[in-house]
């Protein structure tokens, strides 16, 4: 009898191990491998200087949501794309080091805290993602719903915005929720969070800007912007800068959440991310047109005028900003002046934030590429 | 705006002709080869020149040179505001083609099919471009740039959202989001919106958003789709929009995109919209009269257009108007009591669409007028240009017919009281619409005179002469109150002795469509004025007082009656009230038109209300007596004239570029295919390119039929065909190989199984003119070199396999008539023929030499609105050594018989058929039919006879079928249904008896068919 059931067992074993392989494969099976912890740049890079070169390129497959990739000290870049991968690639050459499927689109900018990775989809249940790349193992998953804006880590624990409005305080290691916040509006959350001076600045499709105190949830202030916010804003530990839909870019105090200054285009234009320097905050619109305006008065220094809308936040970074259009130029303008200084025309709209790492000027353009620019000098190197 | 594809009827012309003789894929042309359809014809050649914008190519011709700078400038400024709102820039030009006149567009090649009037403009994503015409209305040209260019922002936006998240970019957004986005970001709901949706609420025909798949394609869903997309926009924020297209890769079911993006229930979405409507329209309709009760019917079945009211001599009267039946478009005169009722059926005056003179009316646009002395005066489409005709409606015959070559469309003729002079709005070449005047006998030895009284881009239109034949009142938005984005009309007063122009009305509103009372005293007008909310009123009828008490002079504005003469100027001194006092007469729940006084206190207008057309009578006097409201008429403030904004540049008319012809893909299709039999396999693509107007196009084609034993080189087929359809007489010819087992019913040489091999190399060419819409003559000619391999009868008489080497030319010319009125299930009235002569011959051994004979004649008689009588005459002859068979056989010809199987050289062949319905709207009684596209189920009985014959004296055979052969003499009575899907396919079942020889009833034999395709 044994002779005839061990055959049987082995067939149910074998039919049993390809269901589960066939079942893993169609839900799709999440793997991201990394070899060693992300460490954040301790400032932001210097971009490198023009004349750039092109000095790699690869297909990512599919595009790009509109916030700016993360980039590490070691050269290495993590994005995510609009059908579910994670890639990490090394920004020195373009050579992926892992990829990874988190089954569907992410919108939003992936973060990493050490080993973890967390990853905001924005379709289906799986709304956020943390998951362990060193040791190539999911952590925990928040099965909340979608998410479009990426999470912040902020004293310790992650907040995170959901499509449906709730902001949620979540343990980074468990993906236990801390605290959950669900104002009593129908606004939906497509702008991610920043870090205003320790607080969770979010901003909502309502126009309504909340600083969450990030350990506890608590709203330490609250202020309109006046119109929705589908951008993520800028923050530095003294000013929040607040893009709106309605061609009206807010200056808030991260303190107090007080309108230090605003300024008002066509009420059509919808601003892109701005960005904070030292001297200098730097903003697109959809009119095109790149303004650098002082942050302690909102007055407009200068302007430059592209063809094609401007979408993503620009790259400040020493003496240049650069900027990508959606009439495919990237540019480099003197960040004092606003002259142009360098531009290239790239085979697609530039729709994501720009980033530097390495030394190199990563761009992410339609339809699916992610470009290399290093300069001339360096990039046959 | 942008058309639903479903006015696209079949091509018309050269490439209809083509296609139905398979030249595009190459071939020997029989020349007893025929088709019908109607023709697009090119009457106008013309000189195309390219504005180049920022961001467009502007296709233009000169004439339109000026309009072309005013919608270069609306595209680049709707282009900026655009860009915003999808957040998103084009990376490519978008070619943008302007037509002067709605007549011109019409003769476009960027689409194949017909252009009926009311269609504003499409865009064609195939080639990304845009294509709209003018007529005169110059704000709207420019709203239909703006909305035509939403089409290409959303169409390139959705293409890049599904590419983004790699997704197939064959996902499309729902017609009615489209086309109401597009009507809601290319401005302010207009009238014609509130009219729609006032009346879809108080009507309650209101499609809830589950169910907006039933009025696809109508007019009503352009303005609920306008009405939703508010609705989002003032609701849940105008971000919505575009979240809308940024999600749809989502989910393929777009409710789903909506809770997506909306947070809700996609019920609790459509509960909250309807809602909406009604908090907006209920409070307005509960003061409001529906015209159905408030006016006496005189028409009020059927749809019925701008009516007109003749009383004869003997006191006797009738109500003339354009109506449609369910059929042709026709005018009708409808005999009524002192009441207005009707007393008699009405007698059809014209009926259009048949012939050449009057060949379409415009029935939306064009008013009619009608003298004293009865002299009617209507417009009709004929040929390339708009006709005024004048009837005698005492005498009921056509007096006069007036063209002119300075205009190509003509709308709403006025006659004065003498029936000496005719005014008209007349739209030029350059596409801008003035007043005219025609005066009979005003020229040289009594020939007619024609003046042109305004000359300028503003839109002049129904012009009523007064009662003493001195003034024109005439609805124009040369007001001081309209501007560029501001659609508003006043009326203005023409006097033709002075050249003055003069307010009647002023004031931010849409005045149209004025009317003197019989004695002169006062003015019949539409008017929708702006209410509270911003939102258009009803448009009501409204009396105009001009028997003043006080005697106030009239704010008056020059007149331009020169050419250019666009410098028109508000009197400064004369912006005094004018002495008019205006009474609102009706507060409809919708919408009324074209009033006209059948008496001194009487008013005629049609009226809309329940998205229909009816004519009702209207008891003026009684309203003016107890008005809903009555206003002084306001002072135009003094303001200088103004103007529509034109794209500046150097590139000056003269120094254009002029268009060349550059070709681009239009269509690349391939398949591959075994045999069942497994003895052949066939693969292959075709590819289409055209230029950018559309009149020249390219086919190229290359498939292998490679049989079993042959190389890949001797199944190769090859076809390269040109057709030219940019002058009226189109072209075409091309070169072609074809190779393989040729199976031909026609060819004599084919007797049985055995397959043969043939190589036809040759060249082919087609003269296709048009005389008419309605008529055409086709000159047809091929050449080619034929071998073929195949048992051949030797001069022993036996059957030996040989090859046969012919040079064969055919020539031909028919003439195809085609005024047929088509149903859901094929033709329902008119008539087709098409008859032709052609001869074949061998040019090197004089192996086939035959003479071909073509006579089809198919006649379809009206019994009532849903029942036909078809009758078909056919008859076929090719005389001559080794001439062609014809066919007969199938669901078409010779019912009960195998399909296309009976061949013989000569045949008589008639078909009668009568056509009803079973079920007229089945998806009405079971709403699941509509999901499975079921639109309609006719039945049919029949009775088909043919008597056919070989040269020889043979009988028919049946085409391997066992070389069986059937009597001369056969046929086949029966009945059948059709079914209906989709609107486009129909599937037929017949069933009945067939007769083989002689029609001896002992010869019947029962057969059934099922098969698919319009009726004969």
């Amino acid at each position: 009898m044994r002779g005839t059931i061990r055959p049987h067992l082995r067939v149910l074993a074998r039919l049993g191990a390809f269901v589960v392989a066939l079942s893993l494969g169609l839900l799709g099976c999440t793997s991201l491998d990394i070899d060693r912890p992300f460490v954040l740049q301790r400032a932001t890079e210097a971009a490198p200087p023009p004349p750039l070169e092109r000095s790699w390129r690869f297909d990512a497959d599919a595009a790009f949501g509109p916030d700016a990739p993360i980039a590490f000290a070691d050269g290495r870049v993590v994005m995510g794309t609009r059908d579910g991968k994670v890639i990490v690639f090394d920004a020195r050459n373009g050579v992926r080091e892992a990829t990874g499927d988190f089954g569907d689109a992410i919108e939003g900018r992936v973060l990493t805290d050490g080993p973890m990775v967390f990853v905001p989809v924005a379709e289906g249940r799986n709304g956020l993602f943390g998951y362990d790349a060193v040791r190539n193992m999911q952590r925990w998953i928040l099965r909340e719903g979608p998410h479009l804006a990426g999470p912040l880590l902020a004293a310790g624990t992650l907040v995170a915005g959901a499509h449906d409005g709730t902001i949620r305080g979540l343990d980074p290691q468990t993906g236990d929720i801390r605290w959950s916040a669900r104002p009593d509006t129908v606004a939906q959350i497509r702008a991610a969070p920043v870090n205003a001076g320790g607080l969770a600045v979010v901003a909502d499709t309502e126009g309504m800007v909340r600083a969450y105190d990030p350990g506890t949830g608590a709203v330490r202030w609250s202020t309109e912007a006046g119109a929705p916010v589908y951008r993520t804003p800028a923050a530095t530990p003294d000013l929040v800068i607040v893009p709106t839909t309605r061609g009206r870019l807010l200056a808030l105090d991260s303190v107090t959440g007080e309108k230090r200054w605003s300024i008002q285009i066509e009420d059509i234009a919808r601003w892109a991310s701005p960005v904070i320097g030292e001297t200098a905050v730097v903003a697109g619109a959809t009119d095109g047109i790149l303004r650098s305006i002082d942050p302690a008065t909102g007055e407009v220094r200068w302007t430059h005028t592209f063809d094609g809308t401007i979408s993503a936040a620009p790259l400040l970074a020493g003496p240049v900003v650069y900027v990508g259009t959606y009439g495919r130029r990237l540019a480099a303008l003197d960040t004092e002046t606003g002259d142009e200084v360098w531009s290239e025309t790239l085979g697609g709209r530039v729709k994501a934030g720009l980033v530097t790492a390495d030394g190199t000027l990563v761009v992410l353009a339609e339809p699916r590429f992610v470009y290399g620019y290093r300069p001339q000098v360096l990039a046959s190197r | 705006m942008s058309a639903p594809r479903r006015w696209f009827g079949l091509r018309p012309g050269l490439v209809s002709v083509l296609v139905g003789l398979g030249l595009l894929a190459g071939g020997v042309m029989p020349a007893d080869a025929q088709g019908f359809g109607r023709n697009k014809v090119q009457y106008d050649d013309f000189d195309w020149h390219i504005l180049e914008t920022e961001h467009f190519d502007v296709y233009y011709y000169p004439e339109e040179r000026e309009l072309a700078e005013i919608g270069a400038q609306a595209a680049e400024e709707a282009y900026v505001e655009l860009e915003h709102k999808f957040d998103f820039s084009f990376n490519h030009r978008v070619p943008i083609l302007f037509y002067a006149t709605n007549l011109h567009f019409k003769q476009t090649n960027t689409t194949p099919g017909f252009i009926p009037d009311g269609v504003g403009g499409f865009y064609e994503f195939l080639k990304g471009r845009v294509v709209i015409p003018a007529d005169g209305n110059v704000q709207r040209f420019r709203r239909v740039v703006k909305h035509e260019l939403v089409h290409v922002f959303t169409f390139n936006k959705l293409a890049r959202v599904l590419r983004d998240h790699r997704r197939p970019v064959d996902r499309f957004l729902p017609l009615w989001f489209t086309e109401g986005i597009a009507e809601y970001w290319s401005g302010e709901p207009d009238h014609q919106h509130e009219m729609i949706i006032r009346d879809a609420v108080a009507s309650n025909f209101f499609v809830p958003l589950d169910d907006m798949d039933r009025i696809a394609g109508s007019y009503v869903m352009y303005k609920e789709g306008e009405a939703f997309c508010r609705f989002v926009a003032e609701f849940y924020g105008e971000e919505k929009l575009l979240d809308l297209i940024d999600n749809v890769w989502r989910d393929q079911d777009f409710s789903k995109v909506i809770e997506f993006v909306l947070g809700e229930d996609f019920h609790v979405v459509s509960d909250k919209w309807w809602d909406w409507i009604r908090e907006q329209y209920l409070p307005k309709l509960e003061q409001a009269d529906v015209p159905s009760l408030a006016a006496a019917p005189v028409k009020a079945r059927g749809a019925f257009f701008k009516p007109v009211v003749h009383t004869f001599p003997d006191g006797t009267r009738e109500v003339l108007a354009v109506a449609n039946r369910g059929g042709y478009t026709e005018l009708l005169a409808t005999p009524v009591d002192d009441d207005l009722q009707p007393i008699g059926d009405p007698d059809v005056i014209v009926r259009g669409g048949r012939n050449l003179d009057y060949e379409a009316f415009h029935l939306f646009e064009s008013r009619m007028d009608v003298s004293d002395t009865g002299l009617l005066a209507f417009v009709t489409k004929r040929g390339e240009r708009d006709v005024i005709h004048l009837h005698d409606l005492r005498e009921r015959r056509r007096v006069d017919m007036l063209g002119f070559d300075e205009m190509v469309g003509i709308y709403s003729p006025t006659v004065s009281p003498d029936g000496r002079l005719v005014a008209f709005t007349g739209i030029s070449t350059g596409g801008f619409a003035d007043l005219y005047l025609y005066d009979r006998e005003g020229g040289p030895a009594g020939t007619g005179s024609l003046r042109q009284l305004t000359a300028d881009e503003y839109d002049d239109r129904d012009a009523d002469f007064s009662p003493d034949g001195l003034s024109l009142a005439f609805s124009s938005d040369r007001t001081a109150y309209a501007g560029p984005g501001t659609p508003h009309f006043n009326i203005f007063r023409y006097d033709l002795q002075t050249d003055e122009i003069s307010y009647m009305t002023s004031g931010p509103q849409v005045d149209i469509a004025p009317r003197f009372s019989p004695d002169g005293d006062r003015l019949a007008f539409i008017s929708a004025r702006r209410e509270s909310d911003g939102k258009y009123s009803a448009m009501n009828l409204w009396l105009a007082d001009l028997a003043p008490e006080a005697d106030v002079p009239s704010p008056v504005v020059s007149a331009s009656p020169t050419p250019g003469g666009a410098e028109l100027e508000f009197d400064d001194d004369l912006h005094l009230p004018p002495d008019i006092e205006v009474h609102q007469l009706s507060e409809f729940t919708s919408a009324a038109y074209d009033p006209f006084w059948a008496s001194d206190s009487t008013l005629v207008f049609a009226s809309f209300e329940d998205f229909r057309f009816t004519i009702r009578a209207f008891d003026a006097d009684s309203a003016a007596a107890s008005p809903r409201q009555s206003l002084a008429v306001a002072a135009p403030a003094p303001t200088e004239a103004w103007a529509y904004p034109r794209y500046q540049t150097d590139d000056t008319a003269e120094e254009a570029r002029p268009y060349r012809r550059r070709y681009a893909l239009d269509v690349a299709a391939g398949s591959f295919t075994t045999a069942t039999t497994g003895d052949y396999n066939a693969g292959g693509a075709t590819v289409a390119f055209s230029d950018m107007l559309g009149n020249d196009r390219f086919f190229v084609t290359a498939y292998s039929a490679s049989p079993d034993g042959r190389s890949f080189v001797d199944g190769l087929n090859l076809a390269v065909t040109r057709i030219h359809t940019g002058r009226r007489a189109n072209v075409g010819y091309g070169l072609f190989r074809r190779a393989g087992p040729l199976f031909d019913r026609g060819d004599p040489d084919q007797v049985d199984f055995i397959p043969s091999y043939q190589q036809i190399h040759g060249g082919l060419g087609i003269v296709s003119y048009p005389l008419s819409s309605f008529r055409r003559i086709d000159l047809s000619s091929s050449l080619g070199y034929s071998a073929k391999e195949l048992l051949l009868r030797g001069d022993d008489g036996r059957r030996n396999f040989d090859t046969l080497r012919t040079l064969s030319f055919s020539n031909a010319i028919s003439l195809a008539h085609d005024n047929a009125l088509y149903g859901l299930f094929g033709p329902v009235d008119g008539w087709r023929a098409n008859l032709g002569v052609g001869y074949t011959t061998d040019l090197l051994q004089s192996a086939l030499s035959y003479y071909t004979v073509n006579a089809d004649v198919r006649h379809y008689a009206r019994l009532s609105r849903d029942v036909t009588f078809a009758s078909w005459a056919l008859a076929r002859a090719n005389v001559g050594r080794r001439a062609r068979f014809n066919l007969l056989g199938g669901s078409w010809s010779a019912r009960g018989f195998p399909l296309l199987r009976i061949r013989a050289e000569r045949l008589l062949f008639t078909s009668q058929e009568l056509r009803f319905p079973i079920v007229k709207a089945p998806y009405l009684i079971a709403p699941t039919l509509g999901a499975l596209g079921v639109a309609g189920l006719n039945g049919a009985v029949f009775a088909d006879g043919a008597y056919a014959w070989n040269g020889d004296g043979s009988s028919p055979d049946l085409y391997n079928v066992n070389d069986q052969t059937i009597g001369r003499a056969f046929g086949s009575v029966g009945a059948g249904a059709r079914l209906n899907l989709f609107g486009a396919f129909v599937l037929r079942y017949d069933i009945g008896y067939r007769f083989w020889d002689g029609f001896q009833w002992d010869e019947r034999e029962a057969f059934s068919q099922f098969f698919f395709g319009w009726d004969f």
